[in-house]
């Protein structure tokens, strides 16, 4: 018997690939509460730095850092239990692409968000597939 | 399963259940309004009556935003239980979203209201599913939760009563695609705090004629109405109309900044924005509105047929209007009236004047009367770009108590009324840079060039220290001791009001910190002088001509609020007059009354009759 046909190392193989997903989706997170708060913080900074379309709109600026502030928190049921709570992972990774197609279209600066969320979305979709075939192995 | 398990099992069923709806609810919510928003953008805007937004990409990603947070409601729609981060995540990003627009404010509160109609009963329901959880696991029977849950439901109308309040009574103010449109009909965030409901403002002068100096309507108080606007209904240069509830008459910028001129008696009368009002008799339009209020004529039996008369009513109109508005605009304007009743005991001000500081030291600064007289000329508000370039930073308003040109366009606009919740600050932007780069109109009279270019050299020696764009002291304070002219305009602004200026907080941290005292008044450059009259601070002088004279030459008494521009003499037609007769037109001035002194500035009295009519002319150019 090998070692990739024990329980025990099929579980912690799980547990390795939660690690790496939660690792993650906690950067992934990360950087969107910071984004949310840039955005809210100093919109009219953001917006000539990354070249957003238009004259500042401070007020729309600041309502999509809240919009992105709120969905990572929705967010976190799936950070904390990421096995138990798909839906918010599943839905996350697809508004991820959704947004990257929205970005695209927006044109203009917004291009280095579709291209961020389009990476994060590939890298997320990767390492949950992969955490939840792990974990469906893990099962006796 | 014992009955008292039994109950509490349906109860939380019943709880949780109408939690899930609310939260399916929501969620196909943020679909409807997510797409109705993408495919009508600009409609829903306009419907939200939130400000037009370019380009529209911005509203168009939020409402994609809008519809994929619906996607993270599933979880605690399919099953709060299972769920119960996601359902408590669910209720706290809807309060999130309801703070966020409470906090922009303005129309914007229509959005956050959308979140909480959503999130504030699903906290509820949440809370008393729980609740009831818990005493069912304890053995016991929840009483404590339909009392906070009770609370919590008055909490949340009287909370979206009062959004709703303020999204249905936050002004609309019309777009104008020129600045000077905007300068002088824009609204400057004083509708709801000051504004007259219109149909009231319109039908007043009817219901009131008899307290209107002459037969005129508005037009008596010498107010300027373009060709091609009707004084019958259309409101004059410097008044905004601005939806806050209704629609609402505001004063603006314009009206003490806009002058009305005739280049002869027979000659069609032209507007020159920027200009100091020569006609507008602010405080006599106050006074009308005031006795107006407190007239037994002031009742909705007379205001509603004169109203219906000139604007159309609906049935609730009527209603809002008997019950609420006019006597809402009776008892407002009524202690408006008690909060400048001092200035009764003071000088009337008399068309183009004004006692700008005294109403703001003792309404908004909440300084006592301290019995100063403020009474001054309105001043152009010219070339202000123009006078940086001459001293920077270039002293403002007579006595240069303040050297700031962004605060000076604020606090002027808080001192018309203007109030933290309603201005906006990209409008206040927009009138001060258009204000600064606004040029003198240039003047139409033709002097004999000979005794121009005399008058020019004159001018350099008795003048051009003071008054030429390259003089010494042009646009610096000169002490009342050595100008000489009426002390009291300069009296009147103290250290007082000086450091309560500068700590004014009320709504916002205006962050003002350039209000200062320097007894004395500005040296003045020439840009505009044709249109300047009366002469000196006050308005105490009609004519250059006479401003070349001695003080006991100088005319005692004059009329002032006439149009027709003096070619001769500079300034307008000021012809004498007895104050104690009221003249056909105008308002009969007396430089004997407190503040009006025709004192002081006696440079150029001694110069030769030739020397002074070669300075006339040289001055007649400007």
């Amino acid at each position: 018997m090998t070692d990739a046909l024990t329980i025990g190392w099929t579980r912690a193989q799980a547990e390795r690939r939660r690690t790496v997903y939660c690792r993650l989706l906690a950067l992934n997170l990360i950087l969107q509460v910071v984004l949310g708060l840039v955005a809210i913080l100093v919109p009219a900074w953001l917006a000539k730095t990354v070249h957003l379309p238009g004259p500042p709109p401070g007020g729309w600026i600041r309502l999509w850092g809240v919009m992105l502030l709120i969905m990572a928190t929705l967010y976190v049921p799936g950070y904390i239990q990421p096995v138990f709570v798909r839906w918010p992972n599943i839905i996350g990774i697809l508004a991820r692409f959704a947004l990257a197609l929205v970005y695209v279209c927006l044109g203009e600066g917004f291009r280095w968000f579709a291209l961020y969320e389009v990476l994060f979305a590939a890298v997320l979709a990767w390492g949950y597939g992969r955490l939840l075939r792990d974990e469906l192995m893990a099962e006796p | 399963m014992s009955p008292a398990n039994t109950t509490a099992h349906a109860t939380e069923d019943k709880w949780l259940r109408w939690y899930r709806w609310l939260v399916w609810a929501g969620i196909v919510a943020n679909i409807i309004v997510g797409t109705t928003s993408i495919a009508f953008t600009s409609q829903v805007l306009a419907l939200a009556k939130v400000d037009p937004a370019t380009p529209l990409v911005w509203p168009r990603l939020s409402a994609m935003l809008v519809m994929l947070l619906g996607g993270f409601y599933v979880p605690a729609a399919i099953d709060p239980c299972a769920h119960r981060y996601a359902a408590v995540f669910t209720v706290l990003c809807r309060f999130a979203g309801t703070a966020f627009m409470f906090i922009v404010g303005g129309h914007y509160v229509i959005f956050g209201l959308f979140d909480f109609i959503f999130g504030a009963p699903q906290a509820i329901c949440l809370y008393l599913a729980w609740a009831k959880m818990k005493a069912a696991a304890e053995g016991r029977s929840a009483t404590g939760g339909k009392t906070i849950a009770t609370i919590a439901s008055l909490l949340t109308i009287g909370i979206f009563a009062w959004g709703s309040y303020r999204w249905v009574t936050e002004p609309i103010v019309p777009a104008f695609a020129s600045d000077e449109e905007y300068f002088k009909y824009g609204s400057i965030g004083n509708d709801g705090a000051a504004g007259i409901p219109y149909p009231i403002w319109v039908a007043m002068p009817e219901v009131c004629a008899k307290h209107l100096p002459r037969p005129q309507g508005y037009a008596a108080f010498g107010l300027i109405w373009e060709r091609g606007r009707n004084p019958a209904l259309d409101t004059p240069v410097g008044f905004s109309r601005a939806k806050a509830g209704v629609e609402r008459v505001s004063i603006n910028c314009a009206v003490c900044h806009a002058v009305r001129a005739r280049l002869a008696a027979d000659a069609e009368p032209q507007v020159y924005v920027g200009g100091a009002a020569n006609t507008v008799d602010i405080q006599g339009y106050q006074r009308f509105l005031f006795r107006c209020a407190a007239d037994d004529q002031f009742t909705a039996d007379h205001l509603i047929p004169a109203m219906e008369a000139k604007v159309k009513l609906s049935w609730l109109d009527r209603l809002t209007y008997r019950f609420v508005l006019i006597p809402f605009v009776r008892m407002s304007l009524k202690e408006q009236a008690d909060g400048i009743a001092w200035a009764e005991r003071r000088p009337l001000w008399g068309p183009g004047r004004i006692d700008p500081f005294n109403p703001v030291k003792f309404g908004m600064l909440g300084l006592a009367d301290d019995e100063t007289v403020g009474n001054s000329d309105m001043q152009a508000v010219w070339n202000l770009d123009a006078r940086e370039r001459v001293r920077s930073p270039a002293p403002l308003h007579w006595d240069g108590l303040n050297n700031s040109i962004h605060e000076v366009v604020l606090s002027s606009a808080l001192g018309d009324g203007a109030v933290a919740r309603e201005l906006r600050f990209p409008t206040m932007t927009r009138i001060e840079n258009f204000l600064r780069a606004l040029p003198p109109p240039p003047s139409p009279h033709r002097p004999d060039a000979a005794a121009v270019e005399r008058g020019k050299v004159v001018f350099a020696a008795q003048c051009g220290e003071c008054h030429a764009a390259d003089g010494k002291r042009t646009l610096t304070v000169i002490s009342v001791a050595e100008v000489g002219t009426d002390i009291n305009r300069s009296h009147m602004w103290t250290d007082a009001a000086r450091d309560a200026y500068n700590d004014y907080r009320e709504g916002y941290d205006w962050g003002f910190k350039h209000f200062r005292k320097i007894p004395g008044y500005v040296a003045e450059p020439l840009g505009g002088l044709w249109l300047n009259g009366p002469y000196l601070h006050n308005g105490s002088v009609p004519t250059l001509r006479d401003l070349l004279e001695t003080a006991d030459k100088r005319p005692v008494t004059f009329i002032r609020g006439l149009e027709v521009v003096d070619g001769r003499n500079g300034g307008f037609i000021a012809p004498a007059c007895d104050p104690r007769q009221m003249p056909a037109e105008g308002f009969c001035f007396d430089t004997r009354l407190v503040g009006n002194g025709n004192g002081g500035h006696l440079y150029g009295t001694t110069l030769s009759s030739a020397e002074k009519a070669d300075l006339l002319a040289y001055l007649l150019t400007y």
